[in-house]
């Protein structure tokens, strides 16, 4: 039966062995947490996700995730469900962050070890995995009090001694919504959609797109009193609905929901999201589109994206030089904006003043392109670039542009690529000894070719071999990354979201609403 | 931090001073003091130090009324209940008082550590708090309580039926509260995993109605419990499969990825039995949810991979609209590039080869070495399972060897090699391949090169001048690449009579110049039956060969359905029973070989022509015993083959694991050729050729290429087990 054994947390720049926290669901296993990080870091880059440990006794499987510099172990002996205990690990790390604040650090561990051991504790009962949902778990293990804190440091006392009573303890009827802790209370009604969608994609050489997609979140930040019922209508550009195909989905392509979202509303009418929220931040869906329409990428109206780069390489007198060019324009996404405004979508469109781009003029941050170098290039020469700024660190460039707000234009990187020496590294090493030399220069003399002949043909082989080397030095693709808000390269936006039902929200009270886009390069491939 | 610092300080054992301030808070008559000294006893204990001595003093303040405080000293108490149990039960007391405590969390933390205490005495105090709170009125208590139920269980079984708290759990499949209903079924799950007699989850239809009630309100966890429940479940008729399947589709939904692929398993399972209709329904609503899972972080991607490339193997037209999810990314670690080539090959069909060969090609373009070589290897296998596409591989194939990259060329030809043999009519490209003759150095690539060579010699113009450059290092080829030379030379000589001066060279320097008898025998036979006539030599050597139909590796059948209901398991990613892997028990060499039994039995089982066609070849080889060394009893070959048959069984397994060409039954008729050979002609062969020479020999003349000896292979061990039952 599938059970979660143990949980070792360590920090991995720290050289020390020793766990910054072990906890064990069941009994002390047999192998140790330190020599599991021995094991663990015996195994070579990039390692996997789930390593198979043979040699220890029992044999074990180590699952493993890295989260800004801890890492999170755990082993496992018997049978199990892979995926049930990577997505327990991850759930254990969203809610230390939640209860200790994000980014999750080795020392806010350290300082809560109580806070940390109680959630453990409470998430997993004999291994089983339970009550990962951080609003449960606030009815049942209290988070580090910043009241406590103060009074703390007002009296001189240290918390402890400060009167249970003071602090809010754990209620005694426990919440009968499984997400929704009871007796929310807020003094400012607010609700934040934030919709982020990566794009993923690879590129042909000619401008192609090969396969795009765009994974989208819907991510929730809800801060209202009581057990509010709430309603949030999405609507699909038009020009997507027939190449998403099926009507159920209501241009969502494949959503995923969290178990608040009333699966059969959204079978009834797709594109209505009828819940009630759990109190903070959450993920309220997440789906998937596929940017080309259905299987057939050439008759497709291709997707646009504002980042495009254009590489060409094996250039130069010598053939040794690369050089990319990069055009960022905002104009295509135009259209896509114009509809957005074209359905305006009332008050709710009022957005919080920190944030740059709106869905009429949306901006181009953070662009850079990554040029991943094989391992035959020794170093770049003559590298320059008409914008921005680059930087050459081990075996790949980046190059970062800087984009002000109505940016359109181009920029070009190019670059000589010095190869490494002859037989200086490995796979020229290879190479070489692929000829069979003995045997080539017994055809040699064996065939009637003269002396001249034999050079020319030497000579030839030469080049080509030269040139085939340059070739093997040039990159083979450019990874984009950029980000845009107000922009959805889907084209799914919010509709209307409104409080239709629930108890505990006053009457006059008109919560604030807000909705931003955010458009991302996930992991967009250009090929040259 | 501070607890760290001084930890790297002393790193070997806990301070002494450190318990001793400890013990000092514990024991203060300030309770604020107290209550620090348990919070930095637990920061201790969860550091991993053991904090067990001060056992004694965390117990005195077990009895308080704060709550924050009580919570503490039972998380310390729980921490030991499970490494130190023996010293719990001095806190027993408390345990029972704390049950009936008016808070819900203390009851539930009271029988919660309860249940980790695995010491005997523990059970006779326990089952009046357990019994309360199965009962209690927090659904939180319940669902505590249900847990410890299967703790219990595993400290003593007999009590817990006695008691019948395995009753109650199974009401509690009924109760209101599905985080109740949840644990009830994971409790009971892990009983009757425990001890299968007790038949704790015994699913019937009332059952089966409440779990998918449940299904749709527990929590994600739960939800897995309840699908792994219902895939072990076994529907009454396909009304009931279907239902199941209507109810458990909405679960693709579901954010969690461990659940959408229980899920996936389940309605994968009963599909089986519900009607074709309704099942390429559910098919294709499963295709986009393995989309997401393969499109989500890179750890569910490759245990989705993993289970889509089982699930292909049964169903190979999931995906195939779905081919460009799989394309390769640059930086995709290798072990999934590969899985990602393995499935877009599975699922190539007419529509997708374009998309997926100039996808191939760009693969074959790239640095990596390994996965170079896989992307040919896929063009080709594309191209034996595509008909129409065979030219557009073969192109794709050519342009490839124009690159003049070392091993890719090498790569390209093995391949092209495998593609002749299933489809005539491409010879107008072996000009190009000989072109790189000079650069082939592996022997796969030469032995490949070489028996296009030797198929084709008759419309090689040059052939023989071709072998000749390939013998002038005869004596310092791999073995495998002599027998190739040997067999293309005889080859060439039956299809051009006039080139007799190399097969006369190739047979003078395999039978005078080779150490390796394999060769030599080889070398003899085929000397000998060239000798003695040759158009029976060209019946034998020139027979037509059978088509390869595949050369994508697949699971043998039993093994496929075994991993297909273990789905979202460790098992399906690793595509080997969990027992071979883990567990405590090695999976012993008996088990191995049972299985390789029981699978070659189903083997012969299915497929009675190729057991009669073994059944001939034991003929033969008693025959051949008979003729070559008179003197030994006929007999003797039935005894003789047992242990080495069951080792080929054993070996033979996972070599067909590693490249399974599939079995074919063509063979036959060249053994009976042979045969009769062999029976008319009674010169026993020249000095020390063994039996296995002989038969070693044999393999390679009736196949000409190496990989296609594998179904002989196959049949012998068929027949060897034939012949133990």
């Amino acid at each position: 039966m599938s059970a979660v054994e143990a949980l070792y947390v360590f920090d991995s720049f720290s050289p020390a062995t020793t766990p910054i926290l072990q906890h064990e669901w069941r009994s002390r296993p047999a192998t140790n947490a330190a020599s599991l990080y021995s094991l663990y870091k015996a195994q070579p880059s990039p390692r996997p996700s789930l390593i198979y440990l043979p040699t220890t006794s029992p044999p074990i499987l180590l699952f493993n995730i890295i989260h800004n510099n801890l890492l999170f172990l755990s082993p496992a002996t018997s049978e199990i469900e892979p995926l049930l205990v990577s997505e327990f690990l991850h759930r254990v790390v969203n809610v230390l962050e939640d209860y200790l604040g994000s980014p999750l650090l080795g020392s806010k561990i350290e300082a809560n070890y109580d806070i940390v051991a109680q959630l453990l504790n409470e998430m997993c009962d004999d291994g089983f995995p339970f009550t990962t949902e951080p609003n449960a778990l606030r009815d049942v293990v209290l988070p580090p009090s910043l009241m406590g804190k103060l009074l703390g440091s007002v009296t001189g006392l240290p918390s402890a001694s400060i009167p249970s009573s003071f602090t809010p303890s754990p209620t005694r009827t426990l919440s009968t919504i499984p997400w929704r802790r009871s007796n929310v209370r807020h003094t400012n009604n607010e609700l934040y959609v934030d919709i982020i969608e990566l794009i993923t994609a690879t590129i042909a050489p000619s401008g192609r797109f090969l396969s795009a997609r765009s994974s989208g979140t819907i991510a929730f930040n809800c801060k209202l009193s009581g057990i509010p019922d709430l309603l949030m209508t999405l609507q699909a550009p038009t020009n997507h609905k027939q190449k998403l195909g099926a009507p159920p989905s209501g241009g969502l392509g494949f959503p995923v929901f969290h178990p608040c979202v009333r699966l059969s509303r959204w079978k009834e009418r797709p594109g209505e999201l009828s819940f009630v929220p759990p109190d903070g931040k959450f993920v309220l869906a997440s789906y998937e589109i596929d940017l080309l329409p259905s299987g057939n990428p050439k008759s497709a109206i291709q997707p646009q994206l504002p980042v495009s780069v254009e590489l060409k390489s094996a250039i130069g007198p010598q053939s040794s030089e690369f050089e990319a060019r990069v055009f960022i324009s905002t104009a295509s996404l135009a259209p896509t904006a114009n509809t957005l405004s074209a359905n305006p979508f009332g008050p709710r469109s009022s957005r919080s003043p920190a944030f740059g781009g709106s869905s009429n003029n949306p901006t181009v941050e953070e662009v850079s392109i990554i040029f991943p170098l094989p391992p035959t290039v020794k170093t770049l020469t003559g590298t320059r670039c008409s914008r921005g700024e680059f930087q050459h660190e081990g075996r790949r460039v980046t190059w970062k542009i800087p984009t002000t707000s109505a940016f359109s234009g181009t920029a070009t990187l190019r670059t000589g690529v010095v190869v490494k020496s002859y037989g200086g590294d490995e796979s020229e090493g290879e190479e070489e000894a692929a000829v069979d030399n003995g045997e080539y220069q017994d055809v040699q003399t064996a065939g009637t070719a003269g002396v001249n002949g034999g050079n020319e043909e030497e000579k030839a082989k030469r080049e080509r071999q030269a040139k085939r080397k340059m070739e093997m030095a040039m990159p083979r693709c450019a990874l984009v990354a950029f980000s845009v808000k107000g922009w959805l390269a889907s084209g799914v936006k919010v509709d209307s979201l409104k409080v239709v039902g629930g108890k505990g929200l006053g009457e006059g009270v008109k919560p604030y609403k807000g909705v931003k886009y955010l458009t991302k390069a996930g992991d967009i491939e250009v090929r040259c | 931090m501070a607890a760290n610092r001084i930890r790297s300080m002393f790193p070997v054992a806990p301070r002494k001073g450190e318990t001793f301030e400890l013990r000092t808070g514990l024991n203060s008559q300030f309770a604020h003091e107290r209550k620090d000294a348990i919070r930095n006893t637990i920061a201790a204990m969860t550091l991993g130090k053991d904090v067990s001595a001060l056992f004694p003093d965390i117990i005195k303040n077990m009895a308080t009324g704060d709550l924050d405080q009580k919570k503490l000293v039972y998380l310390y108490l729980m921490n030991y209940a499970k490494t130190h149990p023996d010293l719990c039960i001095l806190a027993v007391n408390t345990f029972v008082q704390d049950s009936e405590d008016p808070n819900p969390l203390i009851r539930a933390l009271a029988i919660r550590t309860m249940g980790c205490i695995r010491v005997d005495k523990i059970v006779d105090y326990m089952e009046e708090p357990l019994r309360k709170t199965l009962k209690d009125e927090s659904p939180y208590v319940r669902k505590t309580a249900a847990i410890c139920v299967a703790k219990l269980f595993d400290l003593n079984p007999s009590l817990c039926l006695e008691n019948g708290f395995l009753t109650t759990l199974q009401e509690m499949i009924g109760d209101s509260n599905p985080m109740v209903v949840a644990n009830s079924v994971t409790a009971l799950a892990e009983i009757n995993e425990a001890a299968p007699e007790t038949e704790a989850l015994a699913v019937t239809p009332a059952i089966l109605k409440k779990l998918l009630m449940a299904l749709n309100e527990c929590t994600e966890w739960g939800r897995i419990t309840i699908l792994t429940t219902l895939a072990e479940y076994k529907a009454a008729d396909v009304k009931e499969a279907e239902h199941i399947c209507e109810r458990v589709v909405p679960q693709f939904q579901h954010v969690n990825p461990s659940v959408v692929l229980a899920a996936v398993k389940v309605v994968f399972l009963h599909m089986k039995v519900i009607s074709a209709e309704l099942c390429r329904q559910y098919l294709r609503k499963m295709a986009p949810p393995l989309v997401t899972l393969v499109s989500s972080q890179p750890e569910v991607q490759y245990v989705a991979l993993r289970n889509i490339n089982l699930l292909l193997q049964k169903q190979p037209d999931i995906l195939t609209k779905e081919m460009r999810v799989f394309f390769c990314k640059y930086n995709d670690p290798p072990y999934v590039k590969l899985e990602k080539l393995e499935i877009m090959i599975r699922i190539a069909n007419e529509k997708n080869v374009d998309q997926l060969l100039s996808e191939l090609k760009e693969y074959a373009l790239e640095v990596d070495m390994d996965f170079v070589r896989r992307a040919v290897r896929a063009i080709g296998q594309c191209a034996i399972k595509i008909d129409s596409a065979t030219g557009k591989c073969v192109n794709v194939l050519l342009e490839l060897i124009n690159t003049k990259v070392n091993y890719v060329v090498q790569e390209a030809i093995v391949v092209i090699k495998d593609i002749f043999r299933k489809y005539p009519g491409y010879e107008g490209i072996i000009p190009k391949l000989c072109e790189s003759l000079d650069e082939l150095d592996e022997p796969n690539a030469r032995g490949s090169l070489i028996w296009v060579i030797g198929e084709y010699a008759e419309k090689i113009n040059n052939a023989d001048e071709l072998l000749q450059t390939f013998m002038e290092g005869f004596k310092d080829e791999y073995t495998q690449v002599q027998l190739q030379l040997l067999t293309a030379g005889v080859k060439l000589f039956l299809k051009k009579p006039q080139s007799q001066a190399v097969v006369q060279q190739i047979l003078q320097s395999a039978t005078s110049e080779c150490d390796n008898p394999d060769i030599r025998d080889r070398a003899y036979v085929y000397w000998r039956l060239l000798s003695k006539d040759p158009e029976v030599a060209k019946s034998i050597v020139l027979s037509d060969k059978p088509p390869i139909t595949s050369t994508i590796q697949s699971l043998p059948v039993g093994l496929l359905e075994e991993l297909l209901g273990e789905i979202s398991t460790l098992a399906s990613v690793y595509h080997k029973p969990a027992a071979t892997f883990v567990g405590q028990g090695s999976f012993g060499a008996d088990a191995v070989q049972k299985r390789a039994i029981e699978e070659q039995l189903q083997n012969a089982r299915e497929n009675p022509i190729q057991a009669s066609a073994a059944a001939k070849g034991q003929n033969m080889e008693n025959l051949l015993d008979i003729d070559f060394d008179g003197a030994a009893p006929a007999s003797a070959s039935t005894q003789t083959p047992q242990p080495g048959g069951l080792e080929s069984l054993v070996i033979d397994s996972p070599a067909r694991v590693a490249s399974p060409t599939s079995p074919t039954s063509g063979t036959g008729n060249n053994l009976d050729d042979l045969l009769s050979l062999f029976g008319t002609e009674s010169v026993a062969p020249a000095n020390g050729s063994t039996n296995s020479g002989v038969l070693a020999g044999l393999e390679g003349l009736g196949l000409g290429s190496q990989a296609a000896s594998q179904p002989q292979l196959q049949k012998k061990a068929n027949e060897d087990i034939l012949g133990l039952f």
